[in-house]
C-alpha cells in the first residue's frame, strides 16, 4: 500500500481548475494492527460534509469547496488527528493511507502499572489507593494527565479517596462492601481484554447507577465486546514488578453467534524496585458468548488473578537518612533468599452470567448475576513475650540512644542498623528453638491476617430511547456479601505449636477464645480472632437524559438500603460482646444527580453538576473493633452525607481543546478508624472510663466520627495540535482539601469499650491525600511511520502528612492532674535538660503544624514504535519516568505515640532525632517499562 | 514468516516457562542453624569472680576472664527485669552472680538452665544492696551502684552454649536456715519446704499493678518470716496467693541486710496442704453476708469519741474517694445507702491496692474502731493512742474483703448552708454554685511543684450559691495532685466528700465547718456562665510571682524608670496580687500605672479593692478614673482621684485593707477607666511595697 507523508500536503502545489469542487479520499488504518478501521467520522471543519470509513477503511468526500481547510479523522478509542488540506477545484485530493492511534493501547498498560504501585505501597493503615485517575484515563487532556503523569506522584482526583468511583463489569458493580473500594488487583493482568469500557467522570450521567462524586468505569468484558486478534507480549521494567507476560485470544462473533475469548498473563519480580519486594501474580480470563437470536444474547465471563507480593514499609528520615530510599524493613534473610514478612496475597475468581435481551433498536434490558469469592491475606510476625522482631523498632535506632544522650550506643545502633538493619529470620528460628517455656509454644511466629468474602451480586439495567432526545435507563442491584475474617498460622518458624493466648490479658483471660482453652494451634489453623460479618446492599436507579441542540440535561436519582450485622465466632474473654450475632444496622442510602450542558456554541460549551448523596458507612467502620467485639459507636452509624458540584468551561477547536472546571465538594460524617499504641495520655476524668485503670500507656482503637471534609478546586487542561505531528498539552490542577469541622473522638482498649474522649480540633488541617497542586507540561511527536516519542514535565507541590486527630484533642495539652494547659515543667521525668515550657497557643501551633511536603518535579519519557511483517504486528513501547532520579516523599503520616504535650515536645524539641518522627513513603527514583508486542 | 513463527513460539514458551518458574514460594525450609558454641575459652568460675570483689566493694575486672554458669532465673513472668542469675552448677552450686542486662525477654535467648558462657573483661562486679552483681557502674546521686550493661554489650558479652538446657536442682534449705546464713545462698535457686503466707497477706494479690515492687510474707510453722518480692510487672501481680503450706522455689536475693526470695512464675509456688494451724482461712467477700450499715456504726459511737465493734457485723460499702488525686492521705470514703464514713487505712496508693472508686467491698468490723477525730469526723478504723486511728495493712487484711465488683456512685444532691451532721462522709454534689470572687483563678492549693516548694500547703476556697446565701468551704490538700489548678470563674456543679473540721473546737459542727473535699479535679464541673457576675473582677490569680503582670484588658506602663508592676504571691494564704515597690530599681523616679480595661459605667455601680504595704517609706499609691483615656497615653488622659481607703502607715504590714465601695454613678452612661499609679523613688528611699488585689466593680 503506497503511503503518503502528510507533512508534505502542505507543500503541494497547486492549481486552479474549471471545476467549482474539489473531492477528498482516503483510507484510515490502525496504527498498531494495520487493519482498516471502520466507521470513522471523516469531515472537514466548519463545513457540514462529513463521511464514514467502510469496512475497508475507505472514506471520500465529495463536493468539498477549494481551499485551505482542516479535515478532522475521528473515531471513539482513538486519537483525533486533524490534517491540514488543500483542495483544488476539480481535483481529487487523495490523501493515501492516515494511521489512526488507539488512545488506549499503550495508555492503558501505564494506568495499570500505576496502579500496581499504590497497591505495593498501601498499608492497612493508610489511606493511599489513590487509584481514582485510572478511571478517567483517555477522558480529555487533565484526566490523562492526571492518570499517566500525576498517579506517580499519588495524585489523587480532586483529593478524593477511590471509593467515591464505581467499577462495573459487565454492569455488575465490583467495589467491595468492605471498604467500598474498587480492588483493582483483583482484576490486574487483564488489560489486553480491558478495553472495551464507559467511563463516566466525576459527576456526569452514567448508564448502570447513579454513582457518586468520582463517577465510574464500566468494563465490557463479554467475549463479543473484545476486540478479534491474538496477542502476546512482553514487558520489563523496574518498578513493582519485572516482566509481564501476556497472551490474549479473541475470536470475535463468528457465523453461529459464538464468540469466545481468553488471556493468560503473569506479571512476576523476584525482587522489585524497592528491596525485599517481590511479586507474583498470575492471570486467567475466560468468556464466551452465545447470540441466540437477534434479540437474546448470553455470555459467561470467567477471571481468577491469584496474586501475591512483598510489601514495604513506611519510614521515618532518620531510617531513610542510612539506608536509602529503597530500604524495606519488611524483609530479612533465609537461606541466603529475602524473605519478606509482610505479603499481601489475593485471590478473587468471578464469575458473570450476562444475559442481553434487545426488544428492539431503542429498548434493551442486560442482567447479570456474579459470584466472586475474594481471599485476601496481608501476612506479619507475631511474637509473644518476646522482643520485636521490627528492625526499625525505636529501640534499636540511633534516635533512641541521642536521646538518652549515650553517644557510644548510638554510634553502636548505627553500626548494626547499617551493617544488616533487616529482619533476622534465623534469630526467630533460633528463638523457639530454644525456647523451653510453654512446652515450646512459639515465641515467633507468621501468620496472616485473612478475609474471605463470598459475595452474590444481581444486576439488571433496562434502557429505552424514547427518541433522539430523550433517553431512560433504570435498574436495580443488590450485592449479598458474607466475609469472614480471622488469623490463620502461616508459619510456626519452627516450633511445634503456639498457644492461642494473648501475652497482654490478665490470668484467666488469657485465652483468646475461651470456648477452647488452651488450645494448640498448627501451621494452617485460624485462632486469634474470627468474625463474620453478613451485608446486603440494594439499590434502584431511574435516570433520564435530554438533548437539544444547545442544551442536554440529565437527571439521576437512586436509593436502597444497607444493612451489616456481626456474628462473632471467637469468645473473646476481654469483651463482653465478642461472641455471637450482633443487631442488624440498617441504613437508607440515596442519590440524586442533575447535570446540564450549555452549548454556547459548537465550540464553547459550559457543562455543570450537582449531586446529594447519602451513603451508607463502610462495612469496616461499623464495628470498631470487629475482630474481637460487636461493640459500635452510635454516632458512627449514620450515613455519609455527600454535596457536590462543578461547573466547566469547554472549549474545543481543530488544534486546541480545553477544559477549565471549578469543583466543590462537601462529605459530612464520615468515621475514621485508627489502631496505635499512645503513651503519656490520660484518660483520668474521662466519663465512662473505669476508674481502676491506671497508668498512661494504652494500645488505642481510635474512632472519629461525624468527620467533615471539604474540597474545593481548580482543574485546567489543555492540548494543542501545532500540527498533524506535533502536539503539546498541558494540565494544572489547584486544590484545597481540608477538614472542615471539629470531629468527635472516641477511644477503645481492651479494658474499656470506645468512650467519647472530646473533639479533636481539625479543622483548616489539610488531609493526606497527595499533591494538591500539580502542573504537567508536554510534547509528543506521532511520526506517520509508526512511531511516536513524547516528554512531559511535571511539578508537584502542597502535598501533606496525614495529622494524628489525638493529638489535637484537649487531652493532649491538659495536664490530667489538674485539667489545664500544662505548665512549665523543669527535670521532666527527671531529665536534667528536659525543661517543658508551659503551653501556649504559639507552641500548641508550632508542635503540631502540619508537615508540608516538599514539592518536587518529575519528567517522564515516553516513546513506542510498530511494525508489519506479513500478517504480523510488532510493537514496542517505551517509558522512562522520572528520568533525573529525583526521590523525595510523596506521604506520610504523623505517628500518634507520644500523644502529650510533654512527650511530644520532648520528642519534637529536645530530642536531637525524633524517636518517633513522622514515616513517609518515597516517590520510585528513575524507573522504565519497556514492552514489546505481537499480534496476529 | 517463518521467523515470525519463531518468534511466536519462544514467547509462549517464555510465558509458559515463567508462569512456571517465576512463582514465589509459599513454604519456606527452615534454617539449617548450625549451632556454634562460643568461641571463648572459659578460665575462670564465678567464685574467682567473686572473690575479685571480696568485701563486695565495686572492682573493675581487668582480666581476660571468662567463666560459665547456669540460668536460675526467668523475666518470662515479668517478675525479673533485665536480670540474669547464673549459678556454677546445675546441682549443690558454690556460687552464684545476677547479670544485669538491658534487654527485654531475656530468658528467649537465656532459658532456665541453659549454660552460659560470659566474658567479663571490662564489666565491674560488686555488691549492689547485698547482693553480687555483674554489669557496668552508673551514679545514683548516691553513690555508685552497678547497673545493666546495654543489651549491645550483652550480645558481646554474653553467649548461650549449644547444650539443652539442663534440669537445676534447687538447693533445700529451711526457711529458719535461710534466714540464719542467707549469704550462702543468695543467687542461687532454693527450696523452702513448709512455709505459707503469712495470714496478713492471705487473699491479697501477689504485687500492685502500678507499683514496681511488693514484699509479702512467708511464714514457717514457728512464725519466722522471710520476704517475697514481687514486682508489680509480673504478669500474676494481680492473681491472689494461696492460702495453704507446701514449698517454694525461688531465687534467693537480699535487699541490704533483709533477705529476700523471689519466684519465676506461680508455677514455683506449691502451696496445697492445710496450713501450719490446720485452718483454712476465709478470704472470698462472697462467703459473707453483710448484716449490718454505716448508720449502725454511727448509732454505736453515738455522742462517745470513741467505740470498739463488739458484733459479729459485716458491712457492706462502696468506695466513694479514693487518694489517687493526693487529696486524701491514707484514708478513703466509702458508703452504703445508709450513709458515708471515712475508713482510715495505713497505707499509701490505696487506690492501687484495691480501694478504687466504685470498688465494692465487704467488711468485718467486728475488733474494730469507731471514733471522731480530731476534727470532729466519725472514722472507721484502729486504736492509735486512744484516739481513732488507722488500720495498718498487717490486720486489713483480716476484716475488709474486695468484691469483684466496681460500680458506679452517684452523688446526693447538697445546697451549701444546708449541711447536715449525718451527711459528713457522704459524696454530694452541690449544683447552680459558684466559686466565690476573691476566689476565682486562684489556685486550690499550695503544691509542692510550686518553685520546688518544700512545704505544701492546704487551701479553703468558698462556694457560693446561686440563688440565696448559703456558702461552703472546698478544702484542698497541698499535695493533691490538682492543688495548681485554677478556680473556674464559671457556673456550675461541684462534687465532693462532705466533711466537716471543728475550727473552733466547741464539739459541735456549725454550717461554716462543713467542707467539701474533692476527689479529682473533674469533680469541678464549671462550664456555664457565672450566675451575678460582677462587671469586673480581678483576683491577679493568673499572674506570676516576680512578672511583669500582662492580663487581657489592664495596661501596664512605666511613665518613669523602667519597674511596672508585677505579680506577687503570698503562699500563706494562697494569693495572688499586683505588686508594685520601687526598692533598689536603681533609678531616680519609678511612675508605674496600672489601668484596668474600660468599663462601661451604669447608674448604681460600685468599686471595690484591697490595698496592703510593707516597708512603708511613704503613701505611694493613688487611685484614679478617667473617661478619655485612650488605651496607651496615660498623659493626654485627664485622671481624677478617686476617694478610696488606702493603706498607710499606720495599718498593719501586709494587711488587707478594704478601699470601701465607692460609687461610680457619677459616670454613668460613660467608659471609664481605673488607674492604680505607684509613684516612688530609689535614689531618694521613697521605696515602699504597695499591693492591690481583688478588684471589682459591679452593681
Amino acid at each position: 500500500m503506497k503511503k503518503v507523508l502528510l507533512t508534505l500536503i502542505y507543500v503541494l502545489p497547486f492549481t486552479l481548475w474549471a471545476q467549482d469542487t474539489g473531492a477528498v479520499k482516503g483510507s484510515v488504518e490502525d496504527a498498531d494492527t494495520g487493519n482498516p478501521v471502520e466507521g470513522v467520522k471523516v469531515y472537514i471543519n466548519n463545513l457540514s460534509i462529513s463521511a464514514t470509513t467502510d469496512a475497508q477503511g475507505i472514506f471520500e468526500l465529495k463536493d468539498v469547496p477549494p481551499g485551505n481547510m482542516n479535515l478532522v479523522v475521528e473515531k471513539d478509542g482513538y486519537e483525533r488527528q486533524v490534517f491540514p488540506i488543500v483542495v483544488k477545484p476539480g481535483e481529487t485530493l487523495d490523501l493515501g493511507t492516515l494511521i489512526l492511534w488507539n488512545a488506549e493501547t499503550q495508555n492503558a498498560d501505564l494506568g495499570v502499572i500505576n496502579l500496581s504501585e499504590q497497591e505495593i505501597m498501601s498499608d492497612d493503615n493508610d489511606n493511599l489507593e489513590n487509584v481514582s485517575g485510572i478511571l478517567q484515563s483517555g477522558m480529555d487532556a487533565f484526566s490523562r494527565a492526571a492518570s499517566y503523569q500525576f498517579s506517580n506522584a499519588r495524585f489523587s482526583m480532586r483529593g478524593l479517596d477511590s471509593k467515591y468511583s464505581t467499577v462495573w463489569i459487565n454492569g455488575v458493580p465490583m467495589n467491595r462492601l468492605y471498604d467500598g473500594r474498587p480492588q483493582w488487583s483483583s482484576w490486574g493482568g487483564l488489560n489486553d481484554v480491558m478495553r472495551a469500557r464507559e467511563i463516566y467522570p466525576n459527576l456526569s450521567a452514567s448508564d448502570y447507577d447513579a454513582s457518586g462524586l468520582l463517577g465510574g468505569v464500566n468494563y465490557n468484558m463479554k467475549a463479543s465486546d473484545i476486540r478479534k486478534t491474538k496477542k502476546i507480549s512482553l514487558a520489563l521494567t523496574n518498578r513493582s514488578y519485572r516482566e509481564r507476560i501476556m497472551a490474549s485470544y479473541a475470536s470475535g462473533m463468528n457465523k453461529n453467534g459464538w464468540a469466545y475469548a481468553l488471556l493468560v498473563s503473569g506479571r512476576f519480580a523476584h525482587e522489585g524496585y524497592l528491596e525485599g519486594t517481590f511479586y507474583d501474580a498470575k492471570s486467567i480470563f475466560g468468556a464466551v458468548e452465545k447470540k441466540i437470536n437477534d434479540r437474546h444474547d448470553l455470555n459467561l465471563t470467567f477471571f481468577i488473578t491469584p496474586n501475591k507480593r512483598g510489601k514495604s514499609s513506611p519510614n521515618t528520615m532518620e531510617v531513610y537518612d542510612m539506608k536509602g530510599a529503597r530500604y524495606n524493613a519488611y524483609w530479612g534473610m533465609q537461606n541466603n533468599e529475602k524473605r519478606n514478612a509482610r505479603v499481601k496475597k489475593l485471590n478473587a475468581p468471578t464469575l458473570i452470567l450476562t444475559h442481553n435481551w434487545t426488544f428492539n433498536e431503542n429498548t434493551s434490558l442486560q442482567t447479570s448475576l456474579a459470584y466472586r469469592w475474594q481471599k485476601t491475606a496481608n501476612s506479619r510476625i507475631g511474637y509473644y513475650n518476646a522482643n520485636n522482631p521490627d528492625p526499625t523498632y525505636y529501640r534499636y535506632l540511633p534516635s533512641y540512644w541521642l536521646a538518652k544522650n549515650n553517644l557510644p550506643e548510638a554510634a553502636n545502633a548505627y553500626l548494626q542498623f547499617m551493617q544488616y538493619g533487616q529482619i533476622d529470620w534465623n534469630y526467630l528460628y533460633q528463638a523457639n528453638k530454644n525456647n523451653t517455656a510453654d512446652e515450646g509454644s512459639a515465641r515467633y511466629y507468621l501468620y496472616d491476617d485473612a478475609i474471605s468474602d463470598e459475595n452474590y451480586y444481581f444486576s439488571s439495567i433496562f434502557s429505552k430511547r424514547f427518541s433522539d432526545a430523550l433517553n431512560f435507563t433504570g435498574g436495580i442491584h443488590v450485592i449479598s456479601s458474607a466475609s469472614e475474617g480471622f488469623a490463620k498460622m502461616n508459619d510456626l518458624l519452627g516450633a511445634p505449636f503456639f498457644y492461642d493466648k494473648n501475652p497482654y490479658a490478665d490470668p484467666g483471660f488469657e485465652d483468646n477464645d475461651s470456648n477452647y482453652p488452651n488450645r494448640k494451634v498448627k501451621e494452617g489453623e485460624k485462632f486469634g480472632y474470627n468474625f463474620l460479618i453478613n451485608g446486603l446492599k440494594a439499590r434502584a436507579f431511574v435516570q433520564a437524559q435530554y438533548y437539544s441542540k444547545s442544551l442536554d440535561l440529565f437527571a439521576a436519582l437512586s436509593g436502597g438500603i444497607t444493612q451489616y450485622q456481626r456474628e462473632g465466632l471467637f469468645d473473646n474473654p476481654l469483651f463482653e460482646d465478642s461472641y455471637g450475632k450482633s443487631p442488624f444496622y440498617h441504613f437508607n442510602e440515596y442519590t440524586l444527580k442533575l447535570g446540564a450542558t450549555f452549548k454556547l456554541t459548537g465550540r464553547h460549551l459550559l457543562d455543570a453538576h450537582f449531586i446529594s448523596q447519602n451513603r451508607a458507612p463502610d462495612m469496616k467502620n461499623i464495628f470498631y473493633n470487629s475482630r474481637v467485639s460487636n461493640d459500635v459507636v452510635e454516632n458512627a452509624l449514620v450515613p455519609e452525607e455527600i454535596r457536590g458540584f462543578d461547573l466547566s468551561y469547554i472549549y474545543r477547536s481543530p488544534y486546541v481543546k480545553s477544559r477549565l472546571t471549578f469543583y466543590v465538594n462537601q462529605v459530612s460524617n464520615t468515621v475514621d478508624i485508627q489502631r496505635f499504641f499512645a503513651e503519656g495520655i490520660s484518660l483520668n476524668g474521662v466519663q465512662g472510663i473505669p476508674s481502676n485503670i491506671n497508668g498512661n500507656a494504652f494500645f488505642l482503637t481510635q474512632v472519629m466520627t461525624g468527620v467533615s471534609k471539604f474540597y474545593q478546586g481548580l482543574e485546567y487542561g489543555m492540548e494543542i495540535q501545532l500540527s498533524p505531528t506535533w502536539k503539546a498539552n498541558l494540565a494544572y490542577a489547584y486544590g484545597k482539601h481540608i477538614y472542615n469541622n471539629n470531629p468527635d473522638v472516641y477511644v477503645a482498649s481492651d479494658l474499656f469499650n470506645a468512650t467519647y474522649l472530646g473533639k479533636t480540633y481539625m479543622v483548616g488541617y489539610r488531609l493526606a491525600n497527595g499533591p494538591q497542586q500539580a502542573a504537567s507540561i508536554g510534547l509528543e511527536y506521532r511520526s506517520p511511520h509508526y512511531w511516536f516519542a513524547g516528554a512531559n514535565l511535571n511539578w508537584f507541590n502542597n502535598s501533606y502528612v496525614s495529622v494524628s486527630p489525638l493529638l489535637r484533642t484537649e487531652r493532649f495539652y491538659l495536664d490530667p492532674a489538674t485539667n489545664e494547659p500544662y505548665g512549665e515543667i523543669q527535670d521532666y521525668k527527671n531529665h536534667d535538660d528536659w525543661d517543658i515550657p508551659a503551653v501556649t497557643e504559639d507552641i500548641l501551633s508550632d508542635l503540631l503544624k502540619q508537615e508540608k511536603l516538599d514539592s518536587f518535579v518529575h519528567i517522564n519519557l515516553i516513546g513506542g514504535k510498530s511494525w508489519k511483517v506479513k500478517d504480523y504486528y510488532i510493537g514496542l513501547f517505551v517509558l522512562v519516568n522520572n528520568l533525573f532520579d529525583n526521590v523525595s516523599p510523596t506521604g506520610g503520616f504523623e505517628q500518634s505515640r507520644k500523644a502529650s504535650y510533654p512527650e511530644l515536645y520532648v520528642d519534637r524539641k529536645i530530642n536531637p532525632v525524633p524517636v518517633f518522627g513522622n514515616k513517609y513513603w518515597m516517590s520510585y527514583g528513575r524507573n522504565y517499562f519497556v514492552m514489546l508486542s505481537l499480534r496476529f | 514468516m517463518k521467523t515470525m513463527k519463531y518468534l511466536t513460539k519462544i514467547l509462549i514458551l517464555l510465558g509458559v516457562v515463567s508462569l512456571v518458574s517465576c512463582s514465589q514460594k509459599d513454604k519456606w525450609d527452615e534454617p539449617d542453624i548450625p549451632c556454634q558454641n562460643p568461641s571463648v575459652s572459659v578460665n575462670a568460675t564465678i567464685s574467682d569472680i567473686l572473690a575479685l570483689s571480696p568485701s563486695g566493694d565495686i572492682t573493675q575486672i581487668d582480666d581476660d576472664l571468662n567463666f560459665e554458669g547456669y540460668v536460675i532465673s526467668s523475666d518470662e513472668a515479668g517478675n525479673f527485669y533485665t536480670t540474669l542469675v547464673l549459678q556454677d552448677a546445675p546441682q549443690n552450686p558454690t556460687a552464684g552472680i545476677s547479670i544485669a542486662v538491658d534487654k527485654r525477654n531475656l530468658y528467649v535467648d537465656f532459658p532456665v538452665g541453659k549454660k552460659v558462657v560470659v566474658k567479663a573483661k571490662g564489666l565491674f562486679v560488686g555488691k549492689d544492696n547485698g547482693v553480687y552483681k555483674l554489669g557496668f557502674t552508673y551514679d545514683s546521686g548516691r553513690g555508685t551502684h552497678i547497673g545493666r550493661m546495654s543489651a549491645s554489650e550483652g550480645e558481646k558479652r554474653l553467649f548461650a552454649t549449644c547444650d539443652a538446657p539442663v534440669k537445676i536442682t534447687p538447693v533445700e534449705v529451711s526457711l529458719q536456715d535461710f534466714r540464719n546464713n542467707s549469704d550462702a545462698y543468695i543467687n542461687k535457686l532454693i527450696k523452702i519446704n513448709d512455709v505459707q503466707f503469712r495470714k496478713g497477706d492471705l487473699c491479697s494479690t501477689y504485687a500492685l499493678e502500678g507499683l514496681s515492687g511488693v514484699n509479702k510474707y512467708l511464714e514457717d510453722c514457728n512464725g519466722v518470716s522471710l520476704v517475697m518480692r514481687n514486682s508489680g510487672y509480673a504478669d500474676f501481680a494481680r492473681q491472689k496467693v494461696p492460702s495453704g503450706k507446701g514449698y517454694v522455689i525461688a531465687v534467693a536475693g537480699k535487699y541490704r541486710s533483709t533477705p529476700q526470695i523471689y519466684i519465676r512464675d506461680t508455677n514455683d509456688v506449691h502451696f496445697d496442704g492445710p496450713r501450719c494451724d490446720g485452718s483454712n482461712p476465709e478470704c472470698d467477700a462472697a462467703s459473707l453476708t453483710p448484716n449490718a450499715t454505716i448508720a449502725d456504726l454511727k448509732t454505736a459511737l453515738g455522742n462517745n469519741d470513741l467505740v470498739q465493734i463488739t458484733d459479729d457485723w459485716i458491712i457492706e460499702a462502696v468506695v466513694t474517694a479514693s487518694d489517687k488525686s493526693g487529696n486524701l492521705y491514707k484514708s478513703v470514703y466509702i458508703r452504703d445507702q445508709s450513709g458515708g464514713i471515712r475508713l482510715g487505712l495505713n497505707m499509701r496508693d490505696l487506690y492501687l491496692r484495691g480501694y478504687h472508686r466504685g470498688a465494692k467491698l465487704r467488711i468485718k468490723v467486728k475488733d474494730l474502731y469507731v471514733g471522731k477525730t480530731s476534727g470532729g469526723e466519725i472514722q472507721l478504723g484502729d486504736l492509735y493512742n486512744g484516739h481513732i486511728g488507722r488500720i495498718t495493712d498487717e490486720i486489713d487484711q483480716d476484716h475488709i474483703f474486695f468484691t469483684d465488683e466496681t460500680v458506679d456512685v452517684e452523688p446526693v444532691a447538697l445546697t451549701p448552708g444546708a449541711a447536715t451532721y449525718d451527711m459528713v462522709g457522704q459524696l454530694v454534689r452541690l449544683s447552680d454554685v459558684k466559686f466565690s470572687d476573691y476566689d476565682v483563678n486562684e489556685y486550690f492549693a499550695y503544691s509542692d511543684s510550686q518553685s520546688n516548694n518544700p512545704n505544701p500547703r492546704s487551701a479553703n476556697r468558698v462556694i457560693r450559691a446561686c440563688s440565696g446565701q448559703g456558702e461552703i468551704i472546698v478544702r484542698t490538700s497541698g499535695y493533691s495532685d490538682f492543688a495548681d489548678a485554677h478556680v473556674r470563674y464559671g457556673t456550675g456543679t461541684i462534687t465532693g466528700i462532705l466533711s466537716c473540721y471543728d475550727a473552733n473546737h466547741d464539739g459541735a459542727i456549725g454550717q461554716d465547718e462543713y467542707q467539701i473535699i474533692l476527689r479529682d479535679i473533674y469533680d469541678v464541673d464549671m462550664t456555664q456562665m457565672r450566675c451575678d457576675p460582677p462587671v469586673l473582677l480581678e483576683t491577679f490569680g493568673l499572674t506570676q510571682k516576680n512578672m511583669e503582670i500582662d492580663l487581657r484588658g489592664w495596661y501596664n506602663y512605666a511613665e518613669a524608670g523602667t519597674r511596672k508592676w508585677q505579680g506577687g504571691f503570698y503562699s500563706g494564704s494562697v494569693n495572688h496580687y499586683a505588686q508594685m515597690s520601687a526598692y533598689r530599681s536603681g533609678e531616680a523616679q519609678n511612675i508605674a500605672w496600672l489601668v484596668s480595661p474600660g468599663i462601661a459605667v451604669s447608674n448604681g455601680m460600685t468599686l471595690s479593692f484591697q490595698t496592703a504595704k510593707a516597708y512603708w517609706t511613704h503613701d505611694a499609691l493613688k487611685v484614679y478614673i478617667s473617661t478619655d483615656f485612650n488605651g496607651f497615653d496615660v498623659r493626654s488622659a485627664t485622671w481624677t482621684e478617686l476617694p478610696a481607703r488606702i493603706a498607710t502607715d499606720s495599718d498593719p504590714n501586709h494587711a488587707w485593707i478594704d478601699s470601701g465601695d465607692i460609687d461610680l454613678s457619677a459616670y454613668s452612661g460613660q467608659v471609664v477607666y481605673i488607674a492604680f499609679r505607684y509613684k516612688g523613688s530609689d535614689d531618694y528611699h521613697r521605696t515602699g511595697t504597695y499591693r492591690i488585689d481583688n478588684v471589682v466593680i459591679k452593681h
